[in-house]
């Protein structure tokens, strides 16, 4: 696993916390998922069901390196299978760090595989949505842009 | 909504035999869809929900699964500590599920830290039509062991809901389970629609 690979994909000036907020990266839709302190600005939602899985300002923005198994179609591949052939190469994802489980409204937590447990939507259990590192202690959750729903309202 | 304080955390626990519908239970918690079908290659291990309690406030509950691991008997004791809720789970349709409820609590008894520890008995699966465990049987066993008590689906979502709502309900209102200084919290009833048909909700003994 890449423990390290997280950056802020900031534009270099990262010496002063004061100015942190403008190594954000800036793009529209960066722009307009992160608040001021670089946390979500909007609700987050299960793509598939209308689960709350996260509130404003309770995921900090990082970009990760991570092998991040295919999200399967629910309809027909009902379960949340593994494959070695679906672990492919670390790619890099926006992501939502979480540091406390609390934080979440509603996730489900896989067993564990190896080191990592999955994060799958707690009602409707479709995933992975992100994914939990074990190793070196870790307590953080990433929850990947791409397998997830920003939005305001329901 | 975004408002709302965190009232408690809580860790609630289901057990019960294999084929019971324990993780149906699970997943049926705050989701109108059930899939049969359901069998995950992987599975979950434990799920965080989060229900709103009286006076606008959430509890945030760590549910945890015995995934599979029953078939060995014995549950690990990490499992068990500091559960300060436990569903145990059997299938209506199953004597023989019913009958090894009293292992169940024996484990209980052995491994659980919290000693005043909530128990609620849900009888699981009555949409099935061979019944081999009544109501009354269930409800005698329940009151036996000063449980809470409901028949359930999670077929139909009989009872499931709410199963977990007064659980949490009792949690809260039993002293030493959790640490707060708002007294007399009780759940909202908004999800209580009445459309259960379980011995009039469930019984406090």
């Amino acid at each position: 696993m890449s423990d390290e690979n997280c950056t802020n994909n900031n534009d270099g000036d990262n010496s002063k916390k004061a100015v942190i907020s403008s190594s954000f990266p800036s793009s529209p839709l960066h722009d307009s998922r992160l608040d001021e302190n670089g946390k979500n600005k909007s609700k987050i939602y299960c793509t598939r069901c209308p689960s709350l899985i996260l509130t404003p300002g309770n995921g900090g923005y990082v970009r990760k390196k991570f092998s991040l198994p295919s999200d399967k179609d629910k309809k027909t591949h009902p379960e949340l299978e593994i494959d070695e052939k679906d672990v492919t190469e670390e790619t890099s994802h926006d992501c939502w760090m979480i540091e406390n489980m609390y934080a979440f409204e509603n996730i489900g937590f896989s067993n564990t595989v190896g080191t990592i447990k999955y994060l799958v939507c707690a009602d409707c259990e479709s995933g992975p949505v992100g994914w939990h590192d074990l190793s070196n202690g870790g307590k953080a959750c990433f929850l990947s842009w791409d397998r997830v729903r920003h939005s305001d309202s329901n | 909504m975004d408002d709302q304080d965190i009232l408690t955390t809580l860790k609630i626990l289901i057990i019960g035999e294999s084929g019971v519908g324990k993780s149906s239970l699970l997943l049926r918690f705050t989701d109108d869809t059930f899939d049969p079908e359901q069998a995950s290659t992987i599975g979950v291990d434990f799920k965080v929900k989060t229900i709103t309690v009286e006076g606008n406030n959430k509890a945030k509950l760590a549910i945890w699964d015995t995934a599979g691991q029953e078939r060995f008997r014995t549950l690990t004791p990490s499992y068990y500590r500091g559960a300060q809720g436990v569903i145990l789970v059997y299938d209506v349709s199953s004597k023989q599920s019913f009958n090894k409820l009293d292992a169940w609590l024996n484990e209980l008894e052995t491994f659980a830290t919290k000693h005043d520890l909530v128990k609620m008995l849900v009888g699981n699966k009555i949409d099935k039509e061979r019944r081999e465990v009544s109501k009354e049987e269930g409800l005698k066993f329940a009151r036996k062991h000063r449980m809470l008590f409901i028949e359930a689906s999670a077929k139909t979502k009989e009872g499931v809901q709410y199963a977990f709502e007064e659980l949490v309900e009792k949690i809260i209102q039993t002293p030493g389970l959790w640490e707060t200084d708002k007294q007399g919290l009780k759940l909202s009833e908004n999800a209580s629609d009445g459309s259960y048909s379980a011995c009039g909700g469930y019984c406090v003994i």
